[in-house]
């Protein structure tokens, strides 16, 4: 019987093979794909540290870490050494074993790894002398941390191991929940030459031989510990940035004597540091709102920079609440600041820069600055620091907590282009902005670069809009085409970890600041927007947040589902294309129509006798001409008349147009319709259909506009608002859209 | 950070004095054939300061595009330049293009070229090296769009020329 079966099965197999085949894709079934579906595969199970709404929960906690440090300047030999006091407090209901700091310095060690995983190749096919010698002849730079020692409170040795860009404390026992844990580290290293060699921070020179300091990552720092990634001890590989806890600093930095410096924090002994002079300018900047007043004036800074003093200055600074450390120093600052009025709360805007930055810098630094702080503090909280400084580098563009490195060099000669003018006001707002995104709202960007990059950039672009209505700030949904429609191959989810994407500066910055734009303008409105997007940023300003705490916030406080637009946007590299793929126009008539008659025959229904408004087709074996208006129709007058005072009261004119517009969505992505309807008579209305639209078929919709006046053409998204990758689609009838190139092709002849 | 290209300049071509401020090395070459007009029309889309460095080391001149000390004969040298990096081959000949101008847009330049007399397009051969001689990362992206087809070529410096049949 078995066999039988077997034998009959495995015959009716091979003669039904095409058959089976087309069986078997009738009723293969499919897990949900809808482009609508919610996010429940993709965000982490909402639990007591952090909650589905978004919010912080009941129970979360962050690690607390406070800093004594003694910072030694060897101008001579650029090196730079601190005796460094650590408080780690344990605010986790975790026993922890070890503890591990981060040693950013040792990208740059002799041994790094950084450079043996890129790869290499003889990319000029030539080299002058200068760069002959610096790619083949240069000692390898001696970079990194020395550890002088790691030792306990007490002074006696703590046991260490140190991975690269890591380094473990090795506990005795486990530090336990509510408990703190002191140690110390001796360190010294050789600072780099950022400005021919790379890198975030180390020295620029100067033919005099002077030097600007921009100093950062310089002291092992305290890793994050948390119920997301427990240490977040991802190697530091040069690209991906710095995931750091809160703290209180007590930092003492001593310099040649001739130097004028600013960090983060307060400064601590100004009588000691500054000339009674310098405080008297002070005292007035604290009072001066409209422009910069100059601590330290251009002719000082020149006089200044002529000498070399031998003795040292030691400056004092303190700073509560702060994510981490830097300062800049030199002999050839200007220094200038005014004071900013942030609801009440005075807060100095500073500019630290050497002659070489001017006019460009006295201009627009401080000035920028302050902009900066007003507009994203209305746009997040307060700005809660005393002060936001920011330093005048070349070739650098870089944030720390009230204090930022950023470029813009006129020429020799003063001058310079709006392109560098906008670069360097850019930049500013870039990096003063980063105050915000992330060093209050303090997202983990070794995991997480958009976090900061693309949430800053997005309120960069609204405050430079701000500077200046016509700024290029590169941020618009118009402006990530060219990276979007780009070859697959070489594109990123922005739901990526940053050390390996492709295109890293779209992926990162302008992708998410362009998409955030588009929810704000496009998708749900400055309203809306605003308040969560202000919610979000107020809820986790001295915190922890991650990617999910983010988009959970923006609907829970808006009542919008954006899961569609997160998954889009940010989980994939699809791209926006919607275009119009048919216009059909009906008429009325009292005839019955070949559509009517096939529709009347299927369901069994005689037509003949029946009082009936046909919409035909032009063509549908019906000629325009022929068309009526809804006032023809007896039956229909006769109908309306019959009715009472009161429903008539309640009608509108009858519509003389009736169209089809069929959409069509060739794009991976949805995306609200966006339709400028032109009339014959010249006007021109604006239909906006949200993105669900799309929910039951994503690759084409249809829509039905009655009007008054005749449709002379439909354009989709007419202000390139959602980056359609495509915008050959867009317009309907197509022939009226002069292209790009025979619009300029015109203008140049004329 | 502000990513900024000089990050990626130091590494690959540390001795050029330069500042600038965008964010990866990419051209853009949208090239259309209009049926209509027999034209082969091309826009093609390069940052301004990596032009301008590129015209600056080639020609030994300073170029200041975008300003108001650019040379009134600028177009000359951009034409010159585009000839001798971007080439278009059709059914196996060279082409030769007309430039019809330049526009400027934020941080872009916008290159406007176009073959006339074009009854047909089969096979499309295009080699663009444009920037690669200065930048190793350098992508000049050309996407195609002809008789309602579209295709596109990513051209780098290990392959800077690629044919496609329509």
């Amino acid at each position: 019987m078995k066999k039988t079966f077997f034998i009959m099965f495995s015959f009716l197999l091979a003669l039904g093979t095409m058959a089976q085949e087309n069986d078997k894709s009738k009723y293969q079934g499919h897990t949900d794909q809808n482009k609508f579906k919610q996010m429940k595969d993709l965000l982490p199970t909402p639990n007591e540290q952090r909650t589905a709404s978004g919010a912080p929960g009941h129970q979360y906690t962050q690690q607390k870490v406070d800093y004594v440090m003694d910072i030694r300047l060897d101008e001579k030999n650029s090196q730079i050494h601190g005796d460094e006091k650590i408080t780690y407090h344990n605010n986790s209901k975790d026993y922890l074993e070890y503890l591990w700091l981060q040693l950013d310095q040792n990208v740059r060690a002799a041994n790094s790894k950084t450079p043996d995983i890129n790869s290499d190749s003889f990319n000029a096919a030539f080299n002058g002398p200068q760069s002959f010698t610096k790619s083949n002849l240069e000692k390898p730079f001696e970079g990194g941390f020395n550890i002088e020692y790691v030792k306990n409170a007490d002074g006696s040795p703590l046991s260490y191991l140190i991975n690269q860009t890591m380094m473990r404390i090795n506990l005795a026992k486990p530090l336990a929940p509510g408990e703190t844990f002191d140690f110390q580290i001796k360190w010294w290293y050789n600072i780099n030459d950022y400005f021919n060699d790379g890198g975030r921070s180390g020295y620029e020179p100067f033919p005099d031989g002077n030097k600007c300091y921009t100093i950062a990552q310089f002291f092992p720092r305290l890793c994050v510990y948390n119920n997301v990634e427990g240490w977040q001890n991802m190697q530091f590989w040069g690209r991906s940035e710095f995931a750091l806890e809160f703290g209180d600093y007590d930092v003492k930095i001593t310099v040649p004597s001739d130097h004028i410096m600013e960090a983060t924090g307060e400064l601590q002994n100004e009588k000691e540091v500054l000339t009674a002079k310098q405080r008297k300018r002070w005292e007035e900047a604290r009072k001066t709102y409209d422009n910069p007043v100059f601590i330290v004036t251009q002719e000082e800074a020149i006089e200044n920079e002529k000498g070399r003093a031998t003795d040292t200055k030691t400056w004092h600074y303190k700073a509560n609440n702060v994510r981490d450390f830097a300062f800049a120093t030199s002999r050839k600052y200007i220094w200038d600041a005014m004071a900013v009025n942030i609801n009440g709360h005075n807060v100095m805007a500073v500019s630290l820069y050497p002659k070489e930055g001017n006019p460009l810098w006295e201009e627009h630094s401080t000035r920028v600055v302050a902009n900066t702080l007003e507009e994203y503090s209305k746009l997040t909280f307060d700005y809660p620091y005393s002060k936001a400084v920011s330093v005048n580098a070349d070739r650098q563009g870089m944030e720390y907590p009230m204090i930022c490195f950023n470029f813009g060099r006129p020429s020799a000669d003063g001058t310079y282009s709006e392109r560098l003018k906008h670069g360097m006001i850019g930049v500013i707002t870039h990096e003063v902005g980063h105050n915000f995104f992330p060093m209050i709202v303090n997202s983990d960007e070794r995991q997480w670069t958009w976090m900061d990059e693309g949430l800053n950039s997005f309120v960069e672009t609204l405050a430079e809009l701000d500077y200046d209505p016509n700024f290029d700030t590169g941020n618009l949904p118009k402006d990530i085409v060219r990276y979007m429609s780009g070859d697959q191959k070489f594109l990123s989810p922005i739901m990526s970890q940053g050390d390996y994407v492709h295109q890293f500066g779209p992926n990162a910055y302008t992708k998410p600041a362009a998409g955030l734009y588009m929810l704000r303008h496009t998708i749900m409105g400055e309203e809306l927007f605003d308040y969560a997007f202000r919610t979000y940023a107020q809820r986790w300003m001295f915190k922890h947040p991650t990617p999910a705490d983010f988009f959970r916030t923006m609907e829970d406080a808006s009542a919008m589902d954006l899961d569609w637009f997160w998954r889009g946007w940010f989980y994939t590299t699809d791209v926006t294309d919607i275009g119009i793929k048919e216009v059909k126009q009906y008429y009325l008539t009292d005839q019955p129509t070949e559509a009517a008659k096939k529709f009347a025959e299927q369901r069994n229904f005689n037509l003949e006798g029946r009082q009936l408004v046909y919409y035909a087709e032009a063509g549908d074996n019906f000629d325009p001409k022929n068309a009526k208006k809804a006032s023809d129709f007896p039956f229909l007058n006769e109908y309306i008349n019959g009715l009472s005072p009161e429903e008539k009261a309640e009608l509108k004119e009858a519509p003389s147009y009736f169209y089809q517009v069929t959409f069509e969505k060739p794009g991976g992505l949805v995306m609200p319709i966006i339709a400028e309807i032109s009339y014959a008579d010249g006007t021109k209305e604006r239909k906006t259909f949200p993105a669900q639209i799309w929910r039951y078929d994503e690759n084409e919709i249809n829509k039905v506009f009655k009007t008054d006046k005749e449709i002379t053409s439909i354009v989709v998204d007419p202000d390139l608002e959602t980056a359609d990758v495509d915008t050959t689609n867009n317009a309907w009838p197509q022939e009226t859209q002069q292209t790009d190139f025979e619009k300029f092709k015109n203008e140049m002849k004329n | 950070m502000k990513f900024y290209k000089l990050i990626l300049l130091a590494l690959v071509f540390p001795l050029v004095a330069f500042t600038g401020l965008h964010k990866y090395y990419v051209s853009l070459t949208q090239v259309d054939y209009n049926e209509k007009s027999q034209a082969l029309q091309i826009t093609m889309n390069v940052f301004i300061d990596d032009m301008e460095m590129a015209m600056n080391k080639t020609y030994n001149k300073s170029f200041n595009l975008f300003t108001d000390k650019e040379p009134k004969d600028s177009g000359t040298y951009f034409e010159e330049y585009l000839k001798k990096h971007f080439k278009v081959k059709l059914e196996g000949k060279e082409m030769t293009y007309k430039y019809i101008g330049r526009k400027y847009e934020g941080d872009v330049v916008y290159f406007y070229l176009e073959i006339e007399h074009v009854p047909d397009v089969k096979t499309i051969e295009i080699e663009n090296t444009t920037l690669m001689e200065f930048f190793d990362l350098q992508k000049n992206l050309v996407k195609l769009k002809v008789k309602g087809k579209f295709d596109s070529l990513m051209l780098t410096k290990d392959n800077a020329k690629g044919v496609l049949n329509f």
